[in-house]
């Protein structure tokens, strides 16, 4: 296995395990962090690269990255399929020569070559892709490997990169809050039509927040205007893979399916015992949302959740 | 200027899909234009008609048989012509396409001032493609559009990431990938669908590059293992649901 350079994206979870499938693929593994922060000398690897880097810009990035490349020698880039990474990789993969395999669910090492699976056709199918000869960019899905606590003491070299004046981020305007995006998410809570106004969705707020994540949404719950089109799950929203995924008042057509059958563990909550979402879930509640999202509210407000 | 729109044909998402040769089958489906391609060619098409320097909107696809269902669907909503590169295999990766597409415009000679395409390919659940052509074609790009103001160099983007809305603006040449509330895809009626029939559709041929990577194993998702049900009163069952998350799923 050659060498491997792991991209870090400051302050995502999704990047530091990015560590544990360079560890399982085996190689010396150097690492670059987008923008300055203060943990790139901890990181665990043995050359991490730096560069600034307010806010995300390809061309920036793309360039900074690709020079990571050439001065590590590396042979496998690692990034976490994050809103950033997938738009960051296929540029690398383009600029570099590479070849890239996107949104990996696994990665492994197979006498010296790599495999990787990925979900395909809205999920409904899963491809294992041999990796090409030479470079290779790979993107893994958030969560899909543990994280880890390690750290190391690299040797910190910066690299210079110059704004591209193609490209400029002319404003930022917060949408509200700062709540976390469902593609980045680890813990998911999820409530369709039954929800039945912008202000119910408060109370799955909240238990979402007990659990470290945010909130998610059917198309019909996004179709009536309880939540943005940004939370959408599904085939036409976005794919997720959480570690936890709780579906309130889901029924399970296969286009929200395609969107989140891929989480680790899946919870329905739902009135008909024979919606489909049952299907595909790990544990079901043939309940009423509005008595169970309460009750579970109130247990993790008495005994919260380790941070 | 020229503005072209880069389509893809895939499985209309109400039929089923069973396994073939390391792909799906592709016998008896049926195919649709890319839900998210329908917001870069309306989008293409409502720059024309809005402004009068818009010449031409030309829509490119890589693909066998099927990729003329979509450009022919990309004509009917008021595309100009269409350019086919023919590429028989049912699979092919994002930077493949992104190469031939880039190779195409390359010997074609066209200049293009915009460049669209959908956020996301719905077969092979991807989001390469876009950022992967802008660079082979080395132009800027912007990733997930919800608006987009195109002057005569720049074009002001928003799109969203985490907690907010950001405004990028891009140099022309750039591509922009469309996300959905960006435009509302017309839905073109007969006469314009058989019209789309009469436009020039050229047909060329890849240039001599495969896909890097290759799949090797296509299969369906394992089955997840029976759904465990958890019974009692709202407040048994909030305890035990979240006992057996901690203690058996561990996931909390
Ligand atoms: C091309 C296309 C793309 C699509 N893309 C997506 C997509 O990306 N994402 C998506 O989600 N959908 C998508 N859809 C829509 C999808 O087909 C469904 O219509 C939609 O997911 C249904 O949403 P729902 O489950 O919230 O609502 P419903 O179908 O109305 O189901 C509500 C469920 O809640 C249960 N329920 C009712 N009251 C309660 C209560 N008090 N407590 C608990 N349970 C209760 C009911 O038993 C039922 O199962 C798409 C459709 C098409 C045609």
């Amino acid at each position: 296995m050659g060498k491997i350079l792991v991209v870090i994206e400051p302050n995502q979870d999704a990047s530091m395990q990015m560590f544990t499938v360079a560890k399982e693929l085996g190689g010396e593994t150097d690492a670059i962090v987008m923008n300055d922060c203060e943990c790139v000398s901890i990181l665990p690897c043995s050359t991490a690269y730096n560069f600034s880097m307010d806010m995300y810009l390809p061309l920036q990035a793309t360039d900074a990255v690709a020079k990571a490349i050439e001065i590590s020698g590396a042979t496998t880039v690692l990034i976490a399929a994050t809103q950033v990474g997938r738009d960051l990789a296929p540029r690398v993969a383009a600029r570099c020569g590479g070849s890239l395999i996107g949104d990996c669910t696994t990665v492994s090492n197979e006498s010296g070559s790599i495999q990787c699976t990925r979900p395909v056709y809205g999920g409904k199918f899963v491809a294992t892709i041999q990796a090409g000869d030479g470079l290779n960019i790979i993107t893994v899905r958030p969560n899909a490997f543990a994280s880890t606590d390690e750290t190391g003491s690299p040797t910190v070299q910066t690299i210079e990169t110059n704004h591209d004046d193609r490209e400029t981020i002319s404003a930022v305007e917060e949408s509200g809050t700062n709540e976390m995006g469902v593609a980045d998410a680890d813990v998911i809570v999820s409530g369709g039509r039954p929800m039945g106004s912008e202000e119910n969705f408060a109370s799955l707020y909240e238990l979402a927040h007990l659990l470290g994540g945010t909130v998610g949404a059917s198309r019909a719950a996004v179709d009536e205007g309880y939540q943005p089109v940004a939370r959408q799950v599904g085939l036409t929203g976005t794919v997720v893979a959480p570690r936890l995924y709780i579906a309130c008042g889901i029924d399970g057509a296969i286009q929200h399916l395609a969107g989140m059958r891929g989480s680790q563990v899946i919870v329905a909550i739902n009135t008909n015992p024979d919606a489909p979402i049952f299907k595909v879930a790990t544990y079901g509640c043939v309940i009423d949302l509005f008595e169970l999202v309460p009750a579970l509210t109130k247990q993790l407000q008495q005994s919260p959740q380790p941070a | 200027m020229k503005i072209l729109a880069i389509t893809n044909a895939v499985p209309d998402p109400r039929g089923t899909l069973t396994t073939g040769d390391l792909n799906i089958n592709s016998g008896g489906v049926k195919w649709a234009i890319n839900p998210y391609d329908e917001y870069a060619v309306e989008q293409a098409v409502q720059l024309k008609e809005q402004r009068d320097d818009v010449d031409e909107v030309i829509v490119i696809a890589v693909g066998g048989d099927e990729a003329v269902t979509a450009l022919r669907h990309a004509m009917a909503m008021g595309a100009d012509r269409g350019i086919h590169i023919v590429c028989n295999d049912v699979w092919h990766d994002d930077l493949y396409v992104a190469k031939c597409i880039a190779d195409a415009i390359e010997t074609s000679g066209d200049t293009f001032d915009l460049l669209l395409c959908g956020k996301t390919n719905l077969s092979r659940d991807s989001e390469s493609m876009g950022p992967a052509l802008a660079e082979f074609l080395d132009i800027p790009h912007v990733g997930s559009v919800i608006t987009l103001v195109v002057g005569d160099e720049s074009a002001t983007a928003t799109h969203r990431v985490a907690g907010a809305n950001e405004t990028v603006e891009v140099k022309l040449p750039a591509l922009v990938m469309c996300d959905k509330t960006l435009v509302d895809p017309r839905y073109p009626p007969l006469p314009k669908v058989m019209q789309a029939r009469k436009k020039p559709l050229e047909t060329i041929e890849p240039t001599t590059i495969t896909s890097k990577t290759a799949v090797i194993e296509f299969n369906s998702p394992p089955e997840k293992g029976a759904c465990t049900v958890i019974e009692g009163s709202p407040e048994e069952m909030a305890s035990e649901l979240l006992r057996v998350l901690r203690e058996e799923a561990k996931v909390l």
